[in-house]
């Protein structure tokens, strides 16, 4: 099963050079994929859990490529460079919070496996429903898996399995409240100039908007939520920011919100090659030695010109009194 | 006229020793106002909190190096925090930006953050910020406190000095932190650069 799943993710990682124009017609093998899903929360299948599919984007067999679809292409994530992961962690906010359909769903059996069958060629996310066990809540991680599938990019698997991480907390603890932490990170190359003075970002209590704050360099860019009701989810995504792919990682209590300058380049344009990477020319490199940088900046007091203006005007004296006093003798 | 000439150049003479002297004490007088500056910013930068981390919390700059390092204000500068070098008897308030303005109040970050390699900062060779920097030996221990209370230990590995046009070289992540200031006379760059030292600790 581990090798199924690994080979899955070198999947989705091939996936990662997001493009470009219309799919082949070739590609769309219709409705051909079967995906199973097993979820065992610490090797116990975990039954009755619902999981909701989302075809979030197009592929293509021939690039092993995907083009983000409409509405999913709105939320500026998973043309970013961000890991999958939190790509997936990312939309699974947005959809939370705009309420989306999903493309397909259903619920574990027994063995804690659900089979989905018919699912045309895409990328998909995958969502599934927090569920408690022996005092445990266990939130499905949620993930992103191309349909079909390749380990090697020639051969493709329609039939496609995986199983699904997870998340836990308890339910025991004796304080009934929880915190949650967000912090924004930019990815500019410091370019600070260009970056909006402010982001809102929305906290969400099971998919719900249940707060709204601004961040900003006066608070830092972070904020802190106390006092938070426990057994719930709380999730945040930020309301767009043009110019700026996003992605949220979740750690602990705390959501790394990072924001990524977008190349002015747009990476669907259909003239730009797969796997081309820019022309050198283009990037700003420090280590270029040919760049020109500033000066280090003058950090010393006007110290030189004391010494000079003492000897100076010591010489000055000393001659013009002796000037006086030879001048003193001719007169004599 | 031999006369008068003698009273002209003793005369230029005087002057020149006024402006050394005027200068001299000009120098005095803005070192004296740098000392109490720093002395006044510390007095009102706020202590960090030494709270333990909440359970589940990482700290924001091990979760994300590339954050921005937060700052506090004070005067209506932004400060993100401050540097102790024992050896030389300094604790020095540590601005987010450096400007010449800037440099006249407190010792500057010139470029990147404790979080990662790369962390330039900069001062005015007063005695009170960086005017001692060229007697610091090898060995010797640096503190930076960001305004958070995280603390970032270093030990001195290098001392030389650089070019004003080294900038390049300044910005060399090949060292977790670097200081510099100017020479006496200003021709030259006098630079410590320092390693991380182990034991670093984190508050929120």
């Amino acid at each position: 099963m581990k090798r199924t799943s690994k080979t899955i993710w070198l999947a989705v990682l091939l996936a990662c050079v997001l493009t470009l124009g219309p799919l082949p017609q070739a590609a769309r093998a219709a409705d051909a994929n079967t995906l199973t899903i097993a979820y065992a929360p610490e090797d116990e299948a975990m039954a009755g859990v619902t999981f909701r599919l989302y075809r979030v984007a197009d592929v293509s067999r021939e690039r092993v490529s995907a083009t983000p679809v409409a509405p999913y292409d709105s939320y500026n994530v998973l043309n970013g460079s961000a890991d999958w992961l939190a790509k997936a962690s990312t939309l699974a906010g947005y959809i939370s919070r705009d309420g989306l359909e999903a493309d397909a769903s259903g619920v574990t059996d027994e063995t804690g496996r659900l089979t989905v069958p018919g699912l045309p060629d895409g990328m998909y996310l995958i969502l599934g429903e927090s569920q408690t066990r022996d005092g445990y809540t266990y939130i499905p991680t949620p993930f992103l898996l191309f349909l079909p599938n390749t380990a090697d990019g020639h051969t493709w698997e329609e039939h496609v399995s995986t199983y699904v991480k997870f998340t836990r907390y308890s339910n025991s603890s004796p304080d009934p409240t929880v915190r949650r932490h967000v912090l924004k990170v930019w990815e500019d190359d410091g370019q600070e100039d260009v970056r909006p003075d402010s982001v809102t970002v929305d906290l969400l209590r099971d998919g719900a908007v249940y707060d709204t704050v601004t961040l900003s360099a006066e608070n830092n860019w972070r904020h802190d939520w106390t006092g938070l009701e426990a057994g719930v989810r709380w999730q945040v995504v930020e309301r767009e920011t043009p110019g700026y792919t996003v992605s949220v990682n979740e750690s602990g209590i705390t959501f790394v919100v990072t924001n990524t300058r977008q190349d002015e380049t747009d990476i669907t344009d259909p003239d730009i090659p797969l796997d081309e990477k820019p022309p050198e020319d283009d990037l700003t490199d420090i280590d270029d030695p040919d760049l020109p940088l500033a000066n280090l900046p003058q950090t010393g007091q006007l110290w030189w010109p004391v010494p000079l203006l003492t000897i100076a005007g010591v010489l000055l004296l000393i001659l013009g009194a002796a000037r006086r006093r030879r001048s003193a003798w001719d007169e004599e | 006229m031999k006369n008068k000439k003698g009273c002209s150049l003793i005369l230029c003479g005087l002057l020149l020793l006024a402006a050394a002297l005027g200068l001299s004490a000009y120098n005095l007088w803005d070192e004296y106002r740098a000392a109490a500056s720093v002395e006044s910013i510390l007095a009102q930068l706020p202590a960090p909190e030494a709270t333990p981390l909440p359970e589940g919390m990482t700290p924001d700059h091990i979760l994300a190096p590339e954050m921005e390092m937060p700052t506090v204000a004070v005067q209506e500068l932004d400060y993100i925090g401050t540097l102790t070098v024992p050896a030389l008897s300094l604790d020095l308030p540590v601005l987010s930006q450096w400007s010449y303005p800037n440099l006249k109040v407190s010792p500057c970050r010139y470029a990147g953050s404790a979080y990662e390699d790369g962390f330039v900062l900069c001062a005015h060779n007063y005695r009170r910020h960086f005017g001692g920097l060229k007697d610091l030996s090898i060995g010797d221990t640096v503190q930076f406190t960001d305004v958070d209370g995280n603390t970032f230990d270093y030990v001195v590995a290098e001392i030389g000095q650089l070019d004003p046009d080294d900038t390049r070289e300044m910005l060399s992540k090949d060292w977790a932190l670097s200081l510099f200031t100017c020479t006496l006379g200003g021709q030259f760059r006098v630079t410590v650069r320092c390693d991380r030292a182990e034991a670093s600790s984190d508050f929120v």
